[in-house]
């Protein structure tokens, strides 16, 4: 108890030491970074001959934490390096106690909010500690093509001449828009190709591939996943946030993604002769199945020899691998792991855009192996399919899911035999809780606890203070309808939940879940029925975020941020979802109201005073399964009423109707009582729905050219015969 | 003037008059702009034929030689020069015959740029184009293709915008997937020489049957500012420079693969001058072909 109470005093900067103490990472030496950092060169880990850094002498946590205070004062500007190699002992690491600590004091997820230095994992999977990597890209092109180049045909493939500017140096190249999807939003994806004359490069790099993130109003989605990959042990592409400006003015945040070459998957040794695949974007039909190659469901990009012999081999094997031996095909097949990290990685980040797209495979002659390759992050992160709602708003909805299974996705044939494997399935579970930091660290495994909540929101709060004036500037931020705020903390929470419902049903200790493939099993999610969830938890001292989470469906029933007690107090939720409140406030109608009541119940021995934040979530899966379905542009009016005895009080409400959660802050819980609340709006029927849909180009007009130089000569045959009025 | 020289007057009259359609081609694929680097491929079949024709003053007389009928194997090429311009040409191997009489070679070949009206809009064209005489031939007066003059081209043409959300609009092949939507033009072209000028223009309805299918009507109208100077020191001095027509058609197009569709056109001529009174059916067939 005194070692908690003196952790409840030291707050979270106690917790982060603590957990990166556990987590087998090791403070090391700054090392201090090329000077053109991030930006590192494609093909040499310059950082690794640099890996001959001391560990700290023991894991303490104050110790550690003063150690990390004191190098981001002395080095804020600089990245340290932290050693995460095998040289680290996790399995030494006492995972209990950081449990404990998470159980009493929750998670921090305001941590870091003021600091200058954030986390993250290194291309070349080096635990870095430093600003935020962040790149610019400045533009020179024609005005009218530089803004054609966002409101032309959304699938036209022209390019436009361009200027790179970079110093002194000037490179001509061309701009194109790239991707699929994003190309329904002004704010497109962009690439810039060096032209082969123009001599020089930017950072190392030829082709600029510059993500628009235009389908994350967050803008911490990919960068998150991304992260998560490498952390994961994945070899991934290279990606940082980068400002782009045109002809001097600034046009967006984006994210800088590495051109996937097979130059890239030799960063792993694989060499560069092997062969690059990737299902066809639009064929949603590359799962790895044999049928899917005779499908011709895939492209290759190297050699373009136009044989899929290898990728036949593999799905031939993946296919007709019997059972009970399929983990020994992914150990011979697969370079370290790659396929069941990506599994997991998309398990945890809830993207399920991919399995039949949205991946690359490189077989390796050098090895002969293959390597999987994650693409396309954006729809993660609580995006949710929604099955009945017309393009694009299936897609770009307000739904916010938290509760995906680890096999969210398209049922891939890989991914199918991998987790009816008892063996990969415990591997793929255990891979999960690693980097999650739940349980039993995986013994020489780096990255343990990397995608903890506390840290996730740690990397996003820092993300948030270096990003906030992009946001806020723009060019495309019209089209957003969520504060960026609202954004962070949606992805903050999901972070909390999704963790808290996988640590509750599906990697943490004692539980049970078995993946079972259903072929007949409709895509379409089964509709949502009435049920009470319940969840307790005894609060003892002041402390951070605490989801208390109902065992059975892993739900959080309420996040509570206890800010005073007197005594330990025994919080119970139980929330009725799905259901309409049996008692409303007076004056509301069920159609004003959220399908849901909260009951928050405190028991101790005696009186005792408790002031916290309690935040409730509510559901909107999709259309159908959703407890809002009548609130349609009405929920950011919700507002929470408080039911005691036959009174009702209205309760000043934070709502983030992105992450369906309403709070309120400092709420004076009595001791022995039941309190009851439901969330109603004010806002009129017809307060308008809400609308993710970008604006349309209609308005903005360019002169074609040849008008243009029409109009030119006229001018000018007008000015020839017009004589200039003389000075009097 | 013996009954059988009038005959043949018309039947000469006839052949010429049909070589004089042939100098140009709609653009089979629509007059879409192309994005930078793609091409697309359009050939189109087509037979009409006819017993009467409408003479230069607007009158409906029988063929003397019995059956006029005109064969035609057409192709367009287009090729996306930039975002605001594509360059494309087209030709057309004709066939045109009546009772034994028959001629037989290329037409007019065409080429010339097309730009946008609506920067945001690939739908919205303005086109020049350079008519060249193919298969032009003196010395077979009056049995010949074409005009044999070089002409001039400018037309502005009308399509569906896209949406942003729509599907990928060059995957299907220019097959917009909209339930219904309108394409309309207007060009004039102007000669070197004897021929009159020509004003033209076309409307098409298209809706949407099927995901694939698509059925609508079409107008076309085709018609000389004057009547031209005498062309040829031709046996009939008749001034055969000009051709006047309305037709009437219904285009059914089908896509039936990754940016490839293909359309047939059943299409009656209702009235003009020195034209045939036809009977068409065409089928086209087109593919794009991106970067």
């Amino acid at each position: 108890m005194i070692l908690l109470e003196t952790m409840g005093k030291a707050g979270g900067k106690l917790l982060a030491a603590a957990l990166l103490a556990m987590g087998g990472t090791m403070l090391a030496q700054a090392v201090e970074p090329p000077a053109d950092f991030p930006f590192l060169p494609r093909t040499t880990p310059p950082l690794a001959a640099a890996r001959t850094i001391a560990p700290i002498q023991a894991a303490d946590p104050v110790k550690g934490s003063g150690k990390q205070e004191k190098t981001a004062k002395t080095k804020s500007k600089a990245v340290v390096v932290r050693e995460s190699s095998t040289t680290s002992a996790p399995g030494q690491v006492d995972w209990r106690l950081k449990e404990a600590i998470e159980d009493q004091m929750g998670f921090n997820m305001a941590a870091n909010t003021d600091a200058q230095n954030l986390e993250y994992m290194g291309m070349f999977g080096q635990e870095m500690y430093g600003p935020l990597p962040m790149a610019s890209v400045h533009l020179e092109m024609e005005p009218d093509e530089a803004v054609l180049i966002f409101y032309k045909p959304a699938h036209d493939n022209s390019s436009f001449p361009v200027t790179l500017v970079q110093g002194g140096e000037k490179l001509t190249g061309r701009v194109s828009v790239k991707g699929s999807s994003t190309r329904g939003f002004i704010k497109k994806s962009l690439l810039v190709k060096i032209d082969k004359t123009s001599k020089g490069n930017w950072y190392g790099y030829r082709r600029i591939s510059l993500n628009s993130m235009a389908t994350d109003p967050s803008m911490v989605r990919e960068w998150l996943s991304w992260d998560l990959a490498r952390a994961a042990g994945l070899n991934v592409l290279n990606t940082f946030y980068t400002r782009l400006y045109i002809n001097q003015k600034y046009v967006g945040l984006f994210l800088f993604t590495e051109w996937v070459t097979p130059e890239l998957f030799d960063r792993d040794g694989l060499g560069t002769d092997g062969d690059l695949y990737q299902p066809d974007d639009s064929t949603y039909c590359g799962d790895l199945s044999l049928d899917s190659v005779e499908r011709h469901c895939y492209s290759k990009y190297s050699p373009q020899d136009n044989k899929f012999d290898t990728l036949e081999k593999l799905a031939r094997g993946v296919s007709t691998t019997p059972d009970g031996l399929f983990d020994k095909f992914v150990d011979a097949n697969f370079y370290k792991d790659s396929l069941l990290n990506w599994i997991a990685v998309n398990g945890m980040v809830g993207n399920g855009d991919t399995y039949n797209k949205n991946y690359f495979l490189y077989y390796s002659r050098k090895i002969g192996q293959w390597e999987v390759m994650p693409w396309d992050y954006d729809l993660s992160f609580g995006r949710s399919w929604d099955p009945y709602l017309k393009q694009p708003n299936d897609v770009f909805n307000d739904n916010f899911v938290y509760y995906y299974t680890p096999d969210i996705g398209f049922p891939g044939m890989a991914k199918i035999k991998l987790l009816e494997d008892p063996v990969l399935f415990e591997r793929f579970k255990k891979r999960i809780a690693h980097l999650y930091g739940i349980g039993k660290p995986e013994e020489g495994r780096a990255g343990y606890g990397w995608f903890s909540p506390e840290r996730v929101a740690a990397r996003i709060n820092s993300i948030q203070t270096y990003t906030m004036q992009d946001a806020q500037q723009d060019t495309f931020s019209s089209n957003r309808i969520y504060s960026y705020e609202e954004q962070m903390e949606a992805m903050k929470y999901f972070a909390l939940s999704h963790y808290s419902f996988l640590k509750t049903t599906a990697v943490g200790e004692n539980t049970n879940w078995i993946f079972v493939y259903d072929p007949n099993m409709p895509l379409t999610p089964p509709p949502a029925t009435a049920s009470v969830m319940q969840a307790s938890w005894t609060a003892q001292h002041s402390g951070y975020d605490r989801p208390l989470v109902d065992r059975a469906s892993g739900h959080i029933t309420s996040v509570i941020r206890v800010r005073s007690i007197s005594k330990p107090t025994t919080l119970s939720t139980r929330v009725l979802s799905y259901q309409p409140p049996a008692v409303l406030p007076p004056g509301k109608s069920n159609r004003e109201c959220v399908q849901r009541t909260w009951e928050l119940t405190t028991k101790s021995s005696s009186a005792a005073s408790l002031i916290a934040d309690v935040t409730f979530e509510y559901m909107q899966e999709n259309s159908h399964n959703s407890e809002v379905r009548d609130l349609v542009g009405r929920q950011k009016d919700l507002q929470l009423w408080l039911r005691e005895g036959d009174a009702w009080t209205a309760q000043f409400t934070r709502t983030n109707s992105l992450a369906k959660t309403l709070t309120v802050r400092n709420l004076n819980i009595p001791a022995n009582r039941t309190l009851q609340f439901v969330a109603c709006t004010d806002a009129p029927a017809n307060a308008g729905a809400e609308d993710t849909v970008a604006k349309s180009a209609k308005d903005v007009e360019i002169k074609s050219p040849a008008f243009k130089l029409m109009g030119d000569v006229y001018d000018r045959l007008k000015g020839k015969f017009t004589s200039p009025k003389k000075q009097p | 003037m013996n009954i059988r020289e009038n005959q043949m007057k018309i039947q000469v009259k006839g052949l010429m008059l049909a070589g004089a359609m042939l100098l140009t081609q709609q653009a089979e694929a629509g007059n879409w702009l192309r994005d930078e680097g793609e091409q697309s491929l359009a050939a189109r079949a087509s037979y009409s034929t006819a017993t009467q024709m409408w003479n230069q003053n607007g009158t409906l007389v029988n063929f003397g030689c019995g059956t006029h009928t005109n064969q035609t194997l057409g192709v367009t090429y287009d090729y996306g020069l930039s975002y605001h311009y594509t360059l494309f040409a087209d030709a057309g191997l004709h066939n045109v015959s009546c009772g034994v009489n028959q001629v037989s070679g290329l037409g007019d070949v065409g080429m010339g740029i097309r730009g946008r009206i609506d920067q945001m809009s690939n739908g919205k064209a303005w086109e020049l184009k350079l008519l060249v005489p193919g298969g032009y031939n003196a010395n077979a007066t009056p049995l010949r293709l074409g005009y044999g003059e070089i002409g001039l081209e400018a037309g502005v043409y009308f399509g569906p915008p896209f949406d942003a959300y729509d599907e990928d609009p060059y995957k299907p092949g220019y097959f917009p997937q909209l339930d219904s939507y309108w394409e309309y033009g207007a060009w004039t072209r102007v000669y070197t020489g004897a021929p009159a000028t020509v004003v033209g223009g076309n409307v098409k309805y298209k809706h949407s049957l099927t995901e694939n299918w698509k059925v609508g009507p079409q107008l076309g109208i085709n018609w000389t500012t004057g009547k031209g100077q005498p062309q040829v020191n031709n046996l009939f001095g008749n001034r055969m420079a000009y051709s006047r027509s309305v037709k009437l058609g219904v285009e059914f197009s089908r896509l039936i693969g990754e940016r490839l569709s293909f359309h047939i056109t059943p299409e009656l001529t209702l009235m003009g001058e020195n034209t045939t009174k036809a009977k068409a059916i065409s089928i086209g067939i087109h593919k794009a072909f991106p970067k």
